[in-house]
């Protein structure tokens, strides 16, 4: 199976995406067998929310079809580094797609592109380098614990061709490249101690550095010796999506009217409270802030909502139909990630000295700091 | 026809250059015996010959040298000073005394004249700046940098797309070498097309619906392609999709493609002429200097700008039905103009199981499109947007830029999944 090929039918040995709902999407791989807690082998059975499908039915269905769980039903997807990311086995903290986006685009990857990366995590960004670069670029992704080192990934996603893989330590043995680099991404603690085998691992003719941090001090501390050491356009920017549920939210209107009748006007009241509780249980959080709107909300009624109440005072159903305010918006989230890290982004221009000099300034710079 | 040399990491005539002078950005052809003007009229305007960068490499500093009134040609440097620097040292601390003096043009001995002159701070910081406004650098244009320079011109001449929003679309949409994908894309320059052009290489096919009488190709020409690149790309024209649709229902039930055929012979025609007269105004609008083949293969290391234009309108027209009736892998609507109803009539093109993105610069058309999408033939759909936030890195003096910008627009996207 692999990430960049154009099927249509699932087969044998395919990762599959079973979308469920916004917060149930698993990535499948179709084969008979898995093994169990205890290690033994067991038929490929996945339990869901829903009741459970036997990953092997999938065979034969068509990307984008609708298949049946015990108790509902699901969608299947073609896999996409972006679907990846939000299914993969956690190893370690991993980059989202707002910040692997900008990794990419910044670092000017392309098809052909030679990059390194540092460390390879639990490999949500090197599934995006590994389908920019093309099936002639080339990713050196190394990790320094053992496990993370995780070939059989790749291989089993189609990029085994584009990537060489090592368990190393990048701080004392460099990142095993020399002068072949376009661009190198490094998520490091210590991204200062990198740098120096970063910049010598870009050819001559210049590259880009991009160092994730998720402390402004590491962040400080980079900039510092990327400025000293010769590095052009130093960045560094912070990005976060903001997502919007789509919804209708419908507000009720109060009035400061007199005339309105105290009973009925009580009855609408609870009705609201009624129907907000109802709605809550269906529909998700966002709604309790248009409940502070309802609490806040001085809005006049106007001449011609009254009318329209005075014609059906029986039906309060309708009448609340009526007087609320009824629109379609997006709901921000009530909780959001609201730091990642800092993207450091700078260019080693072309022919830039290579640093003999870097024990030195490094020293320099721990003594100074 | 001369493509540009292997690994492209040479200037050489004929190509386009994005030249930075501090945050200013500008592209250029590089061309023998042309100059350009750089900054406002009347206010410090001057005119730059750029000859003296040819054969060095992209991502070259060059110092600036007066030959006449104002007139400056380039002088290759080895001062990697960039502009940033001089922010970096214009704060109240004493950071210059331990700077070792490699980033520095200034020799230790004439900072501490400077300071024993009793120069303030901030005059120090005005004498610097004067040097190094001298300083620019010459860069191979690539996407971040064409981005960057839409958004600091206006940001409403590419549709407020802002990079991390344009960086977003790219990865939603799955856009690789070898498979095949269209866009449509209308006020943004080209820029996406080009983005994706850029991250497809020499393999597959991407389509560029277009609106209008010409397609949106302003980035994909500065871009520096070669034919081999431009061959991945085709055009069709937004009117022509109906005739696409009804071709490949007809396919499906294999009746009255004759009928359709000879009609399409007829409109060849009337193309024929379209297609030739737009050769020759493109041929017409490329620069006179322009080498002709037989004396650019005298020099290996120049380039020749491929034709714009790589098939007639017709061959487009053809290889743009025929991937769009194969199906693509992805599909991208970008445009400042009402969306929904151009995704509507693209999204049958596009494979079930695979990606779509739609950006608009408001909210309110994809709001309309989500709950359009969630009732018929779209899952896992997401509406965002992102905030972008620069930061100054200072020892001490760390904070976000004071000016940001609020907001790079609205991205919809989701997979299309077969309806029942």
């Amino acid at each position: 199976m692999s990430f960049s090929e154009s099927k249509a039918l699932i087969e044998e040995g395919d990762t599959v995406i079973l979308y469920i709902g916004v917060s149930q999407i698993y990535a499948l791989e179709v084969k008979p067998k898995i093994t169990n807690k205890l290690g033994q082998p067991v038929d490929n059975v996945f339990q869901t929310r829903y009741g459970s499908l036997k990953v092997m039915n999938l065979i034969g269905v068509k990307f984008g079809s609708k298949v049946s769980l015990s108790k509902g039903w699901a969608h299947v997807l073609y896999p996409t580094p972006e679907l990846w990311t939000v299914t993969l086995p956690h190893r370690t903290q991993i980059l989202y797609t707002p910040d692997i986006s900008m990794v990419v685009t910044q670092l000017e990857i392309g098809p052909g592109s030679v990059v390194c990366e540092a460390g390879t995590g639990s490999g949500s960004l090197s599934h995006a380098l590994l389908r920019a670069i093309g099936p002639t670029g080339r990713l050196y992704t190394c990790d320094f614990h053992k496990e993370r080192v995780a070939l059989d990934e790749f291989t089993h996603h189609g990029f085994g061709q584009r990537v060489t893989v090592s368990h190393r330590d990048v701080y004392v043995e460099g990142l095993g490249v020399e002068n072949e680099a376009d661009a190198v991404f490094l998520d490091l603690p210590r991204p200062w101690e990198a740098l120096p085998h970063a910049v010598s691992s870009i050819k001559a003719s210049g590259g880009r550095i991009c160092s994730f941090s998720p402390c402004i001090e590491q962040v400080s501390r980079a900039c510092e010796l990327m400025a000293s050491i010769g590095l052009q356009e130093i960045t560094t920017l912070e990005c976060l999506a903001r997502e919007f549920q789509v919804k209708y939210i419908s507000l009720p209107v109060l009035s400061n009217r007199k005339e309105a009748p105290e009973n009925l006007q009580k009855n609408v009241l609870e009705e609201d409270l009624l129907e907000s509780h109802k709605k809550r249980k269906f529909e998700d959080k966002p709604l309790e802030k248009s409940d502070i709107c309802e609490d806040n909300c001085q809005t006049r009624r106007t001449d011609t909502e009254i009318e329209i109440k005075q014609e059906n005072p029986s039906s309060s159903a309708g009448q609340q139909q009526n007087n609320d305010f009824r629109f379609k918006t997006g709901v921000t989230q009530l909780k959001m990630p609201g730091h990642t890290g800092f993207l450091t982004f700078a260019t080693v221009p072309p022919g830039l000295r290579k640093v003999t000099l870097f024990p030195k300034t490094l020293s320099e710079d721990v003594s100074v700091l | 026809m001369v493509i540009m040399p292997e690994g492209k990491e040479e200037i050489c005539e004929g190509c386009t250059v994005v030249i930075q002078k501090g945050t200013y950005l500008k592209t250029c052809r590089v061309l023998r015996g042309r100059t350009y003007a750089f900054g406002k009229r009347g206010g410090g305007q001057f005119t730059l010959n750029i000859e003296g960068a040819l054969g060095c490499l992209f991502g070259s500093s060059f110092k600036m040298e007066k030959t006449s009134n104002k007139l400056f040609k380039i002088q290759k440097t080895e001062d990697f000073s960039s502009s940033l620097d001089i922010v970096m040292e214009g704060g109240e601390d004493n950071r210059d005394l331990r700077d070792d003096g490699r980033s520095q043009k200034l020799t230790p001995e004439e900072i501490i004249q400077l300071k024993d002159s009793g120069l303030t701070g901030k005059e120090y910081v005005k004498k610097k700046q004067k040097k190094y406004d001298e300083i620019i650098v010459i860069h191979r244009p690539s996407i971040r940098l064409l981005c960057n320079m839409y958004y600091t011109q206006d940001p409403l001449k590419i549709s407020n797309l802002r990079l991390d929003t344009l960086s977003q679309l790219l990865c939603h949409v799955n856009v690789q070498p070898g498979g095949c994908f269209a866009v449509f894309e209308s006020g943004t320059q080209g820029l996406v097309t080009a983005a994706m052009l850029h991250r497809m290489g020499t393999t597959g096919h991407l389509v560029q619906i277009y609106h209008g009488n010409h397609p949106q190709r302003d980035a994909v020409d500065l871009m520096n392609f070669t034919t081999q690149e431009l061959e991945v790309l085709s055009f069709i024209n937004l009117t022509k999709l109906p005739e696409v649709a009804q071709k490949q229902e007809s396919t499906a039930n294999g009746t009255e493609e004759m009928e359709i055929n000879s009609k399409n012979e007829d409109d060849k025609k009337g193309e024929d002429i379209d297609s030739l007269t737009r050769v020759i105004k493109a041929e017409n609008s490329e620069q006179a200097t322009e080498k002709t083949s037989d004396d650019a293969e005298g020099k290996k290391k120049e380039f020749t700008r491929p034709r714009k234009f790589v098939r007639s309108q017709v061959q487009d027209v053809q290889v743009s039905s025929a991937v769009l009736r194969e199906c693509i892998e992805g599909l991208v609507v970008a445009c400042r103009q009402y969306p929904n109803n151009i995704t509507r009539d693209l999204l049958q093109y596009l494979k079930p199981g695979h990606p779509f993105v739609i950006f608009s610069p408001y909210k309110e058309p994809l709001m309309e499109l989500f709950m359009e999408m969630k009732a018929q033939n779209g899952t896992n759909l997401r509406l965002s947007e992102t905030w972008l936030r620069h930061y100054q890195v200072l020892p001490q003096r760390t904070h976000p830029e004071i000016n940001m910008s609020g907001g790079g627009g609205y991205l919809l996207y989701g997979t299309r999944i077969m309806k029942e």
